[in-house]
């Protein structure tokens, strides 16, 4: 591993609570500024790493070496929005920095600035309930940047949108990352979105968990339709489908 | 007139008319068949008694609201405090709570008379108090209990990332998650907090309590029938004035978020 890695798992193996292997011996690593996607059949440990790199959830055996320690500097972003629903947008938005015992005025302009950045102006006192499934995603996202974080880790977070929403989410989320210069882990199970977005994607094959590809998207950026038209699009979709089924092996349709 | 007024209007009006047919059926009903005062009064017999009695009946009233509310206070606060204290630790719940229940079937009119001599015949209203407390805390503390634990795990995640303290977690997660469990349980502990206390006071039977259960007991010694029924349509109106502000505060606090309330 380079030195500047700002986060990786090194041999880690985890198990369920039933003791069935959910990682075998998994390697990864994140370097400062990259946008890496991770993608695999469901079941195949996605999840779990995730929980690993953010400290969540202790591995078995394997270690995690983190550059990311303080709260604060790690966001994450999960599969539902994960919001209060007793609290408004700013309230949501501003939870991370009162766990971290923040100062109130710092706490309001950061919430304000993490408001702006999301697109979430005016709707400052709505509540998650009043909001639609983007605009909570937004939320999700903003609570999760309001700290400064240098790294995000995203958990499928536009699994549940429309594909016209999760596209535009996608290309706000790109500005979002490139302007902020932050580092990001996107784990999905859709290969067109992993392919739009990332700089690299890791191939996750199940049962037990493991790395089986790693594939660079070397297209540039900002990237919009032209990208998503361009046939290297197509053609790096198709790579990644075919290893995605050659790693299910034939007993198995993910 | 719209739809959604018309139904209104029909939510408002159905009851009240039917109300008013048996009230009149009521009515001549006793005056046809001329049955006893004492064995059924017609409607505007009991509203002549009512206000015959009116400054005895209200007085017991307020006294009979005030035990009610004491008692449904404490069982709130009780409730919540010691829901808090099961979520803080799983050993002191699994020692406790069968105790609760214990407390909880058992008929409070079997409780009454020890609970009458270990606090004193002559401090009948404090006896009232703590046996309606015993009916009325239950549902708060298991609803409550429930409600603490009934939090999102994502939530309690991201708490964790944060490195959020318990305190944290107990204050700006837990409270706020249990909050539509405990107004549910409330709609529930008032209305046992007053059969609680009207239960006791028959019980406690004596002058030394002068609720309106007291007053009950004493028509019908007399055979004051229409009394009696007067005296119970206050216990009513008590009820329904507390289940109506319960649900006035429930609306209130969770129209905007909770399913429940919209």
């Amino acid at each position: 591993m380079p030195t500047a890695t700002v986060l990786a798992l090194e041999d880690v193996t985890h198990r369920y609570a039933g003791g069935v292997r959910a990682l075998d011996r998994v390697s990864l690593g994140l370097q400062p500024g990259e946008f890496v996607a991770l993608v695999g059949p469901s079941g195949c440990g996605k999840s779990t790493v995730l929980s690993l790199l953010a400290g969540l959830t202790a591995p078995a055996s394997g270690r995690v070496i983190s550059a990311v320690r303080a709260p604060g500097e790690l966001g994450m972003v999960f599969q539902d929005p994960t919001l209060m629903p007793w609290a408004s947008v700013v309230a949501n938005i501003a939870l991370p920095l009162q766990l971290m015992h923040r100062a109130s005025d710092e706490i309001a302009s950061r919430v304000a600035e993490a408001v702006r950045q999301v697109g979430l102006d005016g709707f400052e006192e709505s509540l998650p309930a009043e909001l639609s499934g983007g605009m909570r995603m937004r939320v999700a996202i903003a609570r999760a940047l309001v700290t400064q974080p240098r790294l995000l880790l995203m958990d499928e977070p536009f699994a549940a949108l429309d594909e016209l929403t999760r596209e535009r989410m996608n290309e706000q989320l790109l500005a979002l990352w490139r302007r902020l210069g932050i580092t990001c882990l996107f784990v999905t199970h859709s290969l067109y979105e992993a392919v739009f977005l990332a700089t690299r994607v890791l191939v996750m094959a199940p049962r037990p968990g493991r790395v089986i590809a790693e594939v660079e998207v070397p297209a540039p950026y900002p990237r919009g339709d032209a990208w998503r038209e361009d046939s290297a699009f197509a053609a790096l979709r198709g790579e990644l489908a075919a290893r995605l089924r050659h790693a299910a092996g034939p007993e198995q349709a993910p | 007139m719209s739809g959604a007024a018309a139904l209104s209007l029909q939510r408002w009006l159905a009851p009240l008319v039917l109300g008013a047919l048996v009230l009149l059926a009521w009515e001549a009903g006793v005056r046809i068949s001329e049955v006893p005062v004492f064995v059924l009064p017609a409607p505007s017999m009991i509203l002549a008694a009512g206000f015959e009695a009116g400054p005895l009946l209200l007085s017991s009233a307020g006294h009979t609201l005030r035990l009610t509310l004491t008692a449904f206070v404490a069982a709130v606060v009780g409730g919540v405090l010691i829901a808090v204290l099961f979520t803080g630790s799983r050993l002191l719940e699994a020692a406790l709570y069968p105790y609760a229940v214990v407390l909880q079937v058992t008929p409070v009119v079997a409780i009454a008379p020890l609970v009458l001599i270990w606090v004193g015949v002559d401090n009948a209203s404090t006896a009232v108090v703590l046996l309606a407390w015993i009916v009325a805390f239950f549902p708060v503390l298991s609803n409550m209990t429930l409600g603490l634990r009934a939090v999102d795990p994502g939530l309690r995640a991201l708490f964790r990332l944060y490195g959020g303290g318990p305190w944290q977690e107990l204050w700006r997660l837990r409270l706020p998650a249990a909050l539509p469990y405990l107004l549910s349980a409330m709609k529930v502990s008032a209305g046992l907090s007053l059969v609680g206390v009207v239960v006791a006071e028959f019980v406690a039977g004596s002058g030394t309590s002068p609720g309106l259960a007291w007053r009950i007991i004493e028509a019908g010694n007399r055979l004051q029938t229409p009394r009696m029924f007067a005296a119970l349509l206050l216990l009513a109106l008590i009820g329904i004035g507390l289940f109506a502000a319960l649900t006035w505060l429930e609306r209130r606090l969770l129209a905007r978020w909770h399913d429940s309330a919209r």
